[in-house]
């Protein structure tokens, strides 16, 4: 068992194979050696570490995911891969989009290849099929483009 | 490039703190560009089917997406324009393309360029303006050949010709599809056509021709599909691709070639081609294909005629390719009505490992090889008792004599312009003695097709009694489909519309009309 403690303090012990899903914490748990020593989660809350482990439990068994470069893949393979298939894995991230980002940032910190991968898909799939005002209303991004620059997105809009 | 990645100096900063209503509220602000780039890949990705230029659409949002999207070189390494795209009186799209294809970086590239000129969409000088700006990417695309992953060019013919020799080598290239525009397929028949070299070092795994002789490396090919070929260059292609596993020839001609020196080599086997779908537009090309090739591992066979072209085949050409192959064949695929008669017969000895059976039934009016349904019918009759061998047949020779014939068959599909004889069905399932030993067929799935072409072509009902006969095989799934006359793209459910005739009548045996 390996125990963590969150940036409120909070403890956790899980189950070794589940936390070293995190390279973050595998890493540690190798230079620091055989040990009680708690593991410190200095950017991770609570809150977002509950969210991260119920992810890590439930895929605790998954295969590695592949280092292969997808650069050469064919579009229709890049766009399969581009969708988050699992019903278990929808049902997870349908959360608000405050947490949404926070598991992004927790599974960056942690490095948690799988959970980055799909957070950032469900994020995208926010996204899909918008406009560039829907876009900018779902994030309240502000359009900072001088008028220059917006005519020169103007144009690209023409012959696109 | 330098117009388009604008410099955080020009409007404010690209600090997030600078913009206070931002801070807290846009939740990107908060990311990593490297995490932001994750999520702009996951989302061109997902976006490839509404359109090529979703890479564009986030450079639309703001000046730090768009930053971060024009130095991510994953974004931008497909590209595609097609005719239909481009405005020429914007002069954008070749300004575009460099962008796009510098953006990419080193990374493998996949290229999709369709300019097929057709006069609807362009016309008069229009047309001469939109080749210019055609020759002009396309020269643009060639200085990028090292990074080819993927190349598509559907193009007039004059400008596939006129690609030249390429000026970097084409290690990367995986897959190549070359395909002349629709106009240009009658200049293909002239038989001396261009041939082009541009390609001929390239060693592509899957290529696509259409409409167009080229010279590549063959033997890397494993995927294969040509469109209007000639029969001397499939001959030669087969005798060099000793990968080819996958191939689909349509419109395989004779155009005037001299085959008789390739001939005069000897057999040509491919050995590792396991599938093959191939359509014939002449009488001639069957029969050299038939006694020129050998494939042993051939294991699905599509074999007919193209399109509506009416062509004559000959059972022996197929028994002499099989018999010569030795391949154990899994699937075939034939329009029966483009044999003579008996033809199925005298193949069936020859199919004891086939498991998928596909037949069409669709006559052309011209065709000069008219056989009438009892013909047809023969083999049906032949597979409820082998031992109903029509006179006419020659002896067989091959036939293993205890051996039910197709004796694998899992599936049968049957689709044609006729009625079919449902009287035959229940004996292709039942257990059959030939020579004494007791076999029958593992058929998983029966399913017969009739459309009504003629007035005299009315598809009769199930007789109740095959239809009793047929429930008695209850892991089997019978689809039966007739398509009347009176509702032509409406396919009636057989089965179902022949039990409620019968339930309506006190005779299902002696009424077995659908009029």
């Amino acid at each position: 068992m390996v125990i963590l403690i969150t940036s409120d303090n909070v403890k956790y012990v899980v189950e070794k194979d589940v936390a070293e899903l995190s390279v973050l914490v595998k890493n540690m748990l190798e230079d620091i050696g055989p040990s009680d020593e708690p593991i410190p989660l200095h950017n991770v809350t609570s809150t977002v570490f509950n969210k991260v482990l119920e992810y890590c439990i439930y895929h605790r068994n998954d295969p590695p995911p592949s280092d292969d470069d997808e650069g050469c893949a064919s579009p229709l393979h890049k766009y399969l891969a581009s969708h988050i298939c699992s019903e278990w894995d929808q049902r997870f991230f349908d959360v608000d989009q405050a947490l949404l980002f926070d598991i992004i940032l927790a599974a960056n910190y942690l490095d948690i290849k799988t959970l980055l991968d799909d957070a950032c898909k469900a994020v995208a799939h926010l996204i899909q099929g918008k406009s560039t005002e829907e876009i900018r209303g779902i994030f309240n991004i502000v359009n900072d483009f001088t008028p220059e620059e917006e005519a020169r997105v103007k144009k690209e809009n023409v012959s696109s | 490039m330098q117009g388009v990645a604008f410099l955080p100096s020009q409007h404010g900063s690209d600090d997030p703190q600078s913009s206070p209503s931002n801070v807290v509220l846009n939740p990107f602000d908060s990311l990593p560009v490297e995490v932001v780039s994750m999520v702009f890949i996951c989302y061109v990705r997902g976006q490839f089917r509404r359109g090529p230029h979703a890479s564009l659409n986030l450079g639309r949002i703001c000046r730090r997406w768009r930053q971060i999207a024009w130095s991510t070189p994953h974004l931008w390494t497909n590209l595609e324009l097609f005719d239909k795209q481009v405005d020429v009186k914007v002069q954008m799209p070749i300004e575009l393309a460099e962008e796009w294809l510098s953006r990419a970086s080193t990374l493998p590239l996949s290229i999709d360029l369709c300019f097929s000129l057709h006069p609807f969409h362009h016309q008069g000088s229009g047309t001469q303006a939109v080749l210019q700006l055609c020759k002009q990417i396309l020269d643009l695309v060639i200085e990028y050949s090292d990074q080819w992953y993927s190349l598509s060019l559907h193009l007039p013919s004059s400008l596939l010709e006129g690609i030249g020799i390429l000026g970097h080598p084409t290690s990367l290239l995986h897959h190549l599809s070359l395909e002349a525009t629709w106009n240009d397929y009658d200049n293909f028949r002239v038989p001396h056509y261009p041939r082009s070299h541009t390609f001929s070092n390239c060693s592509p795994a899957i290529v696509k021709i259409a409409a167009f002789k080229m010279e590549i490396n063959w033997r890397f090919v494993t995927d294969l599909t040509m469109d209007m070929v000639d029969i001397a260059e499939v001959l030669v292609i087969f005798r060099t691709a000793n990968r080819l596993s996958k191939c689909s020839l349509d419109a395989v001609g004779h155009h005037g070639s001299d085959i008789s020196t390739i001939l005069a080599r000897g057999l040509i086997e491919c050995p590792a081609l396991e599938s093959l779908d191939i359509s014939f537009d002449d009488d001639r090309p069957p029969t050299a294909f038939c006694n020129a090739i050998s494939l042993p591992g051939l294991t699905q066979l599509s074999f007919g005629g193209y399109d509506t072209i009416p062509v004559n085949f000959f059972a022996n050409d197929l028994v002499t390719f099989i018999t010569r192959s030795f391949c154990a064949l899994k699937s075939l695929h034939i329009d029966e009505s483009e044999f003579e008669r008996g033809s199925l017969i005298r193949l069936a000895p020859l199919l004891s490992s086939l498991i998928d059976l596909r037949i069409m039934y669709s006559p052309n009016d011209w065709a000069g090889n008219q056989v009438s349904y009892e013909d047809i019918d023969a083999f049906y009759h032949f597979l409820d008792n082998p031992d109903e061998v029509p006179t006419y047949i020659p002896p067989f020779t091959s036939f293993a004599g205890t051996q039910l014939p197709l004796s694998s068959l899992e599936t049968f599909e049957w689709d044609g312009m006729k009625p079919f004889l449902w009287e035959t069905v229940p004996g292709f399932l039942k257990p059959a003695s030939v020579n004494g030993i007791v076999n029958h067929r593992p058929l998983k799935l029966v399913k017969i097709t009739c459309m009504e072409v003629e007035e005299e072509d009315i598809i009769p009902y199930i007789p109740k009694d095959i239809i009793r006969q047929l429930s008695e095989f209850s892991d089997v799934k019978f689809e039966f489909t007739v398509y009347q006359r009176k509702s032509r793209d409406i396919g009636v459910d057989w089965w179902k519309a022949s039990l409620e005739r019968w339930d309506g009548s006190t005779d299902g045996s002696t009424d077995a009309s659908s009029t």
